[in-house]
């Protein structure tokens, strides 16, 4: 079998992982900060360590403004719900996921905040200079991802900070594809917030995320509740990381989070950007050779990620997709990609694409398999 | 009965936070439940040698660790 999902959810999980969340299953198991007992007290040993780990890898300013959450899409809730006001403006690019577009859509619909979509290329390229043109004095909020997850296409972080912070608008930047992969620096970068998923190349597993805030940046909390702290007050505290951090977290999740951060820092991003990065190249160029199949986003492997999305002329993504998985055992994702506006951009919509996505944990003959697979299905749909 | 200093802090993430870096300092902090005759906002404490109070204060200081305050403790 081969597992070419890993902008879905990375798989496997590096053998660390697996016994950073069995041991804290077997071996400490309680609640952080909810009780002065010595394994309450273990356990937010864990989570503190998992937020230093977060802190040190995308230079944030203090490990207290790294606040968990259960994925991204939380995380990109709580920026937006945080911070935007009714008559607010915000920016983001035509290659969104859904989870920026459909919390501004219905912040749109209910508090009239207003949207302007820049529209890249088809290959997902970034247009800065459409980008600056497109403040207005209302503009609270400039959200971008740092990689598209069809494309695989990088978007200019440092410069859409500098502009936005120029500008007087905060920066949030979706990091879901690249928190693992591509060396993130929030003050270097300007980024004011930025949205990470545990479950992708960070390497732990599904059910954590983040947002790391920057200095004097202020949200209006999503979620009120317990926090193990100020509990003789009916009213929410407001100091950090509490405030947005109500009732029982996923402290499993954050060991195994925090033990997919170690694994990366031990074998290097830079390491691991080369090793996806030789696997995309090949990907590329042994797909190109397939008569009749179309790759979507950059060719040059230094302007993406290791996402590569295809299409084969006259056959279904779905139905390629589908002898994939059951011919070869390669399992990959079809269709839009929960990216119906890239898709729109690329002109893929709505059929959408097949997508094979890498990680370290993949080798060279995972790459050579899949591209033989594809070549094989084509043959077999056109002979068919 | 020993005298004690018993740090009291606004969250559990500062609580750790502090004994980690105290550690790290070479002191010997003891994570504990916050005793009943004081109040905190969150229930970790971190309790110390009487004698080595200025000192902790100094490394919570330069490590920006918020603290709610420091207090005389007679530990049983």
């Amino acid at each position: 079998m081969i597992y070419l999902d890993n902008a879905s959810t990375s798989w496997p999980k590096p053998e660390p992982v697996h016994e950073a969340i069995d041991f804290f299953m077997r071996r400490i198991g309680a609640n952080p900060g909810r009780s002065g007992h010595s394994l309450s007290i273990e356990a937010g040993r864990v989570v503190l360590e998992t937020r230093e780990a977060v802190a040190e890898l995308f230079g944030v300013s203090s490990s207290e403004r790294v606040l968990f959450t259960q994925n991204a899409t939380h995380a990109i809730n709580l920026a937006l719900k945080g911070i935007l006001k009714p008559g607010d403006h915000v920016i983001v690019s035509s290659m969104e996921h859904n989870s920026v577009m459909r919390p501004l859509r219905f912040l749109e619909e209910t508090a009239g905040v207003e949207i302007t979509i820049v529209g890249c290329g088809r290959d997902g390229t970034f247009p800065l200079r459409t980008f600056e043109k497109s403040f207005r004095e209302n503009t609270r909020l400039v959200a971008v991802m740092h990689a598209s997850n069809v494309t695989g296409t990088l978007m200019p972080i440092s410069d859409i900070g500098k502009t936005s912070r120029a500008k007087g608008a905060l920066f949030l930047l979706d990091a879901a594809q690249t928190a693992g992969v591509i060396p993130i620096r929030m003050v270097d970068d300007c980024i004011d917030l930025l949205a990470f998923t545990g479950h992708k190349s960070l390497l732990g597993p599904q059910g954590v995320g983040g947002l790391c805030i920057g200095e004097g940046v202020e949200m209006t909390p999503l979620v009120q509740g317990g926090t193990g702290s100020n509990s003789e007050f009916e009213t929410h505290p407001d100091f950090l990381p509490d405030r947005y951090e109500s009732g029982t977290m996923n402290t499993v999740g954050i060991a195994g989070l925090g033990a997919g951060i170690r694994y990366l820092r031990e074998k290097g991003l830079d390491r691991i950007r080369k090793q996806e990065g030789l696997f995309t190249r090949h990907l590329i160029e042994g797909l190109s050779a397939i008569s009749g199949v179309h790759i979507h986003g950059p060719r040059d492997p230094d302007r993406r990620i290791g996402v590569v999305a295809f299409r084969v002329e006259g056959i279904e993504p779905s139905d390629v997709g589908y002898r994939l998985d059951r011919e070869y055992g390669i399992m990959t994702r079809v269709g839009l990609q929960c990216a119906p506006s890239a898709h729109k951009t690329m002109g893929t919509f709505p059929e959408g694409t097949v997508r094979f996505s890498v990680s370290c944990l993949n080798d060279e003959d995972d790459v050579a398999r899949a591209v033989q697979a594809v070549k094989e299905t084509t043959s077999h749909f056109r002979k068919g | 009965m020993t005298t004690h200093c018993l740090i009291l802090f606004h969250s559990t993430h500062h609580a750790l936070k502090g004994e980690k870096i105290l550690k790290a300092a070479g002191f010997e902090p003891d994570a504990i439940p916050v005793p009943r005759e004081f109040s905190a906002n969150c229930g970790i404490s971190i309790c110390l040698a009487w004698g080595d109070r200025h000192k902790a204060e100094a490394v919570l200081q330069d490590k920006s660790v918020p603290v709610e305050g420091f207090h005389c403790w007679e530990r049983g």
